[in-house]
């Protein structure tokens, strides 16, 4: 089974995701650049899901972190964000990111659907 | 605490700017539970849990707005202060959002006092101020903690504390608050699902109605705390 890394510094929609992807995938849950640093070092995961705006969490920390090394820059990473308006000026693309999705229309079954179209 | 003289707490504009933000992110997991809850796939302890998060965001939510209305619209006349026994106002804030901390596995609990003097305020203001400490600290902490509030006592004045044990970014942003009224920008690069530093701009506009100022502070002992400092009744106490 394909280990889903969830990166969000909000519990409860953190939980709320990684119940809907855990019906397809193993997921792994973390709120700090830091601790998702730690976990990927124990285990590869298929594909990382992010929220880079987060106030505790240096996000772009964590993406230059992956960039850095060259097994873990192959890690696809899918942005869940509610400002993707905020990326409009960020070469994406150097960062891994193959997605952004934005979470204030993000439709039920929809993340689910893109992290498969992205890992299997 | 004399670093927030002289500051006014950020024009109306610009805080409506940040409310409009600090919003979203409660709209956001309010939709997303509400979506979970739609789609049927639950266990009936799941979907408790989920309708009881609903409520306790939504709660959060409506202590935020409400303050920030109050805080947008009121004059300093219509505050006035009085005498006021302090622990039935931090009996009640701790009651109010006991539930929201359980629900992240954190404890709220009020310290144990004795004999408190009267202190001059006004009762709902205070109340916000405290509910918007209170709910900043679940904002800037990232693992289980205790939070506790109390009373410490100078000559003529009572400090009505909000203190964090464990770690916490707190007086971080607290600081930081403070500096984005300062430099009148707002705090949205880097600002997280729920940690703008509009509550705490807001509990620092609700004070200057009192003629009262907030404070942050890092204790030896590791702790962390808010603060308002109150003057003293000279009243005595009927009870």
């Amino acid at each position: 089974m394909k280990t889903i890394l969830i990166v969000d510094c909000n519990n409860w929609l953190r939980e709320s995701y990684s119940r809907e992807l855990s019906r397809r995938f193993r997921v792994m849950c973390e709120t700090t650049s830091q601790a998702a640093i730690d976990t990927i070092d124990q285990v590869m995961p298929s594909a990382i899901i992010l929220e880079p705006f987060s106030g505790v969490l240096n996000s772009f920390g964590l993406l230059h972190e992956l960039q850095s090394h060259v097994d873990l820059s192959e890690i696809p990473v899918i942005i869940a964000t509610s400002a993707p308006q905020r990326l409009r000026d960020v070469a994406i693309e150097s960062y891994g990111i193959v997605e952004v999705l934005d979470k204030t229309v993000l439709a039920p079954g929809r993340l689910t659907r893109v992290v498969e179209a992205v890992v299997l | 605490m004399g670093e927030l003289a002289g500051f006014s707490y950020g024009d109306t504009e610009h805080q409506t700017f940040l409310l409009a933000h600090e919003l979203a992110s409660p709209l956001i997991l309010i939709r997303q539970l509400a979506a979970e809850l739609e789609a049927d796939e639950l266990t009936a302890s799941q979907r408790a849990v989920i309708a009881r998060q609903i409520r306790l965001v939504s709660d959060k939510s409506l202590r935020l707005s409400t303050s920030f209305t109050t805080a947008a619209s009121a004059q300093q006349t219509l505050f006035p202060t009085e005498a006021l026994q302090i622990l039935p106002v931090l009996d009640q804030v701790t009651r109010d959002i006991r539930p929201l901390y359980q629900a992240h596995g954190h404890s709220l609990s009020r310290r144990r006092h004795q004999a408190v003097p009267q202190v001059v305020a006004n009762r709902e203001l205070l109340s916000k101020i405290l509910s918007s400490f209170v709910d900043s600290a679940l904002a800037y902490n990232d693992s289980s903690m205790n939070v506790e509030l109390f009373t410490q006592y100078k000559k003529s004045t009572a400090s009505v504390r909000v203190g964090v044990k464990g770690h916490t970014h707190l007086p971080v942003a607290f600081k930081q608050s403070i500096a984005d009224v300062a430099e009148y920008r707002h705090s949205l690069v880097g600002a997280g699902v729920f940690s703008s530093n509009l509550a705490l701009m807001i509990a620092g506009r609700l004070a200057l109605y009192m003629g009262s100022e907030i404070g942050a502070v890092r204790h030896r002992s590791g702790m962390s705390s808010l603060y308002i400092d109150l003057p003293l009744s000279q009243q005595m106490s009927l009870l």
